[in-house]
């Protein structure tokens, strides 16, 4: 058996496997200290840019809301506003139906008939608002006939006296008759459909997270705006 | 048998094979453990610098941005009662436009209306009404046919009225006044 001496393998260790183990050793601190630490700065400075992004973004998120600060009188008025003539989670039906006749016989008017559909006050929504997370503001509308009789004048103050009563009406059909070819001593008479509208919600807290959800660099329709103010002007 | 071959082989060459002497000094001289050491010393080296970086430039830098996006989101939060105001007018606002489109506007309708008799004395607004399709109808009396030119020449300078039509013209003989109804849209 031949004598295998340590002079004659350490040349060969030396020459052939430590290369290999040299090679093979800088290659595992590539792999598992070099690659994932440069992933985790990459990662890093990816996260910052994004970051500074959003600081960005919330720089200029700021620099909005101080200047909707400025007009907060203004959105606090509008907003009472809407919520006087558009109020949420009474129905009111009685007070709206009192506040039409009492302008009629304000202006001499003679309410002949009125009507209120019970069954279209609970289902017909006309509008649904709901947000990403399914918060829901409903606008029901109250829908009601009213025919009124009396001098041409009168009904005519009555029609414009309609945007002091305080609520959030619309009109959407009348007919007027002014004289009657068959008796035209008649009274001019006329039958108007009312639609009140009012505001419903099924959880006010989670509605709150879902205005806070609104950008504030979105604003209402100043042409809405200046509507309702100038209808409503007498609320103000 | 590889001895031999070895043998054969400088038998050929011109070359003396190393000596003994000269193999230890060539072993000797050979820095391939050196080498090796400094090639996993190099690893590591830069492994630490990229340690030291992540360390002292990156990590910092990122923890800054997220301390000052807290910051920020702190001092948004203090605009909430305004945001929260500025959204439910927004939202209320965008809900309640499209109904008011829907409103017949009937001060602005007898405003027109009586401007399209306007220094006609001979004729009168016999009704109003609206019909479904958003249009409006006017019923009017009138002494004579031609008349309804006056009316429709006046429709002519309300910027407001568009597409006037007179749907109906009859003659009462009973009376011998003219009933015309007038059609129109108003777009305000």
């Amino acid at each position: 058996m031949k004598k295998i001496r340590i002079n004659e393998i350490f040349p060969f260790i030396k020459n052939n496997l430590l290369p290999i183990a040299t090679l093979t050793g800088f290659i595992i601190i590539v792999l598992v200290l070099l690659i994932p630490k440069l992933s985790q700065i990459f990662g890093d400075i990816e996260v910052i840019t994004q970051n500074n992004q959003i600081i960005k973004e919330k720089n200029s998120e700021l620099l909005t809301l101080s200047a909707l600060k400025d007009s907060y009188p203004q959105i606090a008025t509008n907003l009472n506003l809407i919520n006087t003539i558009a109020p949420s989670g009474v129905t009111q039906v009685l007070g709206f139906r009192d506040k039409i006749t009492e302008l009629a016989e304000t202006n001499s008017l003679i309410v002949t008939s009125q009507s209120f559909s019970e069954n279209e006050i609970i289902n017909n929504l006309s509008q649904i608002y709901r947000d990403s997370s399914g918060n829901v503001l409903m606008i029901q509308s109250i829908p009601s006939l009213f025919s009124i009789e009396g001098k041409y004048d009168d009904i005519i103050r009555f029609i414009k006296g309609l945007d002091l009563i305080g609520d959030f009406v619309v009109i959407k059909q009348m007919d007027f008759i002014v004289k009657d070819r068959l008796n035209p001593l008649a009274t001019p008479k006329t039958e108007i459909r009312f639609d009140k509208f009012l505001f419903n919600s099924t959880n006010a807290e989670l509605l709150r997270e879902s205005y806070l959800q609104i950008p504030s660099t979105l604003r209402p329709s100043e042409e809405f705006l200046e509507y309702i103010n100038t209808r409503y002007k007498d609320l103000l | 048998m590889a001895q031999d071959k070895q043998r054969n082989f400088y038998s050929f060459n011109l070359l003396t094979p190393p000596t003994e002497e000269e193999k230890v000094i060539a072993f000797e001289k050979d820095n391939t453990v050196f080498y090796s050491v400094v090639l996993i010393f190099i690893a590591f080296i830069i492994f630490i610098m990229f340690s030291i970086i992540h360390l002292i430039v990156v990590l910092p830098k990122k923890n800054e941005t997220i301390s000052r996006i807290s910051k920020l989101d702190e001092q948004i939060r203090t605009f909430d009662e305004i945001k929260a105001q500025n959204g439910e007018l927004y939202i209320k606002s965008q809900i309640l436009e499209p109904i008011l489109r829907e409103d017949i506007k009937i001060a602005e309708l007898l405003d027109i209306a009586s401007r399209l008799v306007e220094n006609i004395n001979t004729v009168e607004i016999k009704s109003y009404s609206r019909k479904s399709d958003g249009d409006f109808i006017v019923l009017l009396d009138m002494q004579s046919f031609l008349e309804i030119n006056k009316v429709i020449e006046n429709s002519k300078l309300i910027k407001e009225v568009q597409n006037v039509f007179v749907t109906r013209l009859t003659k009462n003989y009973s009376t011998n006044i003219v009933e015309g109804a007038l059609t129109f849209s108003v777009v305000l």
